[in-house]
């Protein structure tokens, strides 16, 4: 790894750090983004994340359409895959985008004792947007902020369900092409609304 | 700056373990999550848990504030400053508005904390049950259960003994509603500055391999009783007397002649009001 990936991987990390302080803020991870050559098959930013984040200290799955992209992502961070119930990172890349519901069902949502081993989700979306109809609150939010993911819908009723006990529960993280990432911690309660209330 | 090394002192598998420690715990409010925690080029109980946290997130364009209880200029301060510039080159900042992240051991300084800040916080103890419950394996189950009687017996007999809860500091805290959680050996002064605060707060023990953190605008409530309310150190009628603060958190100093004044806590903070007083 040369200095320029060591530098930065520092600020994709502060800034992943700072989207899951402040669930609902965008960061762009484009820059860093940008800088990545070997194409695997998920979004540039969504690989900066596995860079970030894999490597054989941990476990993690993919799903997509591309049935060769978690196997390069294992070569690449020598990140052992495991079944999706027991991995810690589970990707989702667009093409599969339907398939979040029910894979959000599946993965670890940590024990009582051990909330961490709840998994954290990577999916990609087709846009992140601040402001919108996803109405957040909770800790890291100072009284509710707005934003709109747009992916395939269903997703939030499975989420409530997964996190319905606190502490246990997932993690998300999206991500969509312009190498924007949104993060929802599993404390952060979404309700839906309209922008405006019609008079 | 030291090109021999890699940024920020650590390799990068080192860095990804304590980052992703980090991410787990800003999404839960108040729990300890294990982590590997590395070997440090100084003692542990030192400040290797905040160092960890502090090398793990530092930026090339940074400006690093290090304080020892309220401090910039102690030894543990000075050393830890000089292990992260070497290894990363960032600028020293004393100017607590003007940090971007700060380590620090025992104090939240006095200026407020902004949203652009990220405060490391030095924890020794990160059990708040630990003195009812020496296992750890128990411990671990107390806090899955929410069973937090221990905590309040621990206050309860104070009060029995001393007449009011006599925590000097590291006065046990409720994050979010959920989980008790040992708010690092700040005095008591400073616990109010947790709650709701506009920066991201990470604590970090190396000894005792724990991270944890409170994420901005999260409710931090320190423990007490309906009848028995917590109070903060009160330094009412005192003020320093080097700057003349009042209601900043003071030091007692009995000089040679036996006479006692008071002194900011916070080096920078009384720096900067008798740097101001002086330019007017």
């Amino acid at each position: 790894m040369n200095k320029d990936q060591v530098y930065s991987l520092h600020r994709v990390y502060r800034k992943v750090l700072d989207a899951m302080a402040r669930p609902g803020t965008i960061q762009s991870l484009s820059e860093e983004a940008a800088m990545i050559r070997l194409d695997l098959g998920c979004l540039p930013a969504a690989q900066c994340l596995i860079q970030l984040l894999l490597d054989a200290d941990t476990t993690f799955c993919a799903f997509s359409a591309d049935e060769a992209l978690e196997r390069k992502i294992s070569q690449l961070t020598y990140c052992p895959i495991r079944p999706m119930e027991k991995a810690a990172y589970v990707l989702l890349t667009k093409s599969v985008a339907a398939a979040l519901p029910s894979v959000m069902e599946q993965v670890s949502g940590g024990t009582l004792e051990d909330p961490q081993l709840g998994a954290t989700l990577i999916v990609e979306c087709s846009a992140l947007k601040s402001g919108g109809e996803l109405v957040l609150k909770g800790p890291g939010i100072r009284d509710v902020t707005r934003c709109q993911i747009e992916t395939r819908a269903g997703w939030i009723e499975a989420r409530a369900e997964k996190n319905a006990e606190f502490p246990l529960g997932v993690d998300l993280i999206f991500v969509d092409p312009q190498g924007q990432i949104l993060c929802l911690p599993r404390t952060t309660q979404i309700s839906k609304e309209a922008e405006t209330w019609p008079m | 700056m030291n090109e021999h090394i890699n940024f920020a002192f650590f390799d990068e598998g080192s860095k990804r373990e304590i980052r992703r420690a980090t991410l787990k715990a800003v999404a839960i409010p108040g729990y300890q999550v294990p982590f590997a925690s590395r070997e440090m080029p100084i003692a542990r109980g030192w400040g290797t848990g905040g160092l960890q946290l502090t090398l793990s997130c530092i930026l090339p364009e940074d400006h690093l504030k290090v304080i020892d209880q309220g401090s910039d200029e102690s030894v543990n301060a000075i050393s830890i400053k000089n292990l992260i510039t070497s290894t990363t080159g960032v600028q020293i900042t004393q100017d607590t508005e003007q940090a971007t992240l700060i380590q620090s051991r025992h104090r939240i300084p006095e200026v407020p904390l902004s949203a652009g800040q990220i405060l490391v916080l030095q924890v020794p103890t990160p059990e708040p049950l630990r003195s009812v419950e020496p296992s750890e394996r128990l411990t671990k189950k107390l806090h899955a259960e929410a069973e937090y009687s221990g905590a309040w017996l621990m206050l309860f007999e104070q009060i029995m003994k001393y007449g009011r809860m006599a925590t000097g500091a590291d006065h046990p805290v409720r994050t979010a509603g959920r989980y008790v959680m040992a708010p690092s050996p700040i005095p008591k002064f400073d616990n109010p500055k947790m709650d709701h605060s506009e920066a991201l707060i990470l604590l970090g023990a190396g000894r005792e391999k724990k991270i944890y953190a409170v994420p901005p605008y999260t409710s931090v409530v320190s423990l007490d009783f309906e009848d028995a309310p917590f109070e903060a150190e009160s330094f009412e009628g005192k003020k320093c007397s080097l700057c003349g603060a009042e209601h900043v958190y003071l030091d007692e100093i009995l000089d040679a002649d036996g006479t006692v004044r008071y002194q900011c806590n916070d080096t920078s903070y009384c720096m900067n009001r008798r740097n101001r007083r002086e330019e007017n």
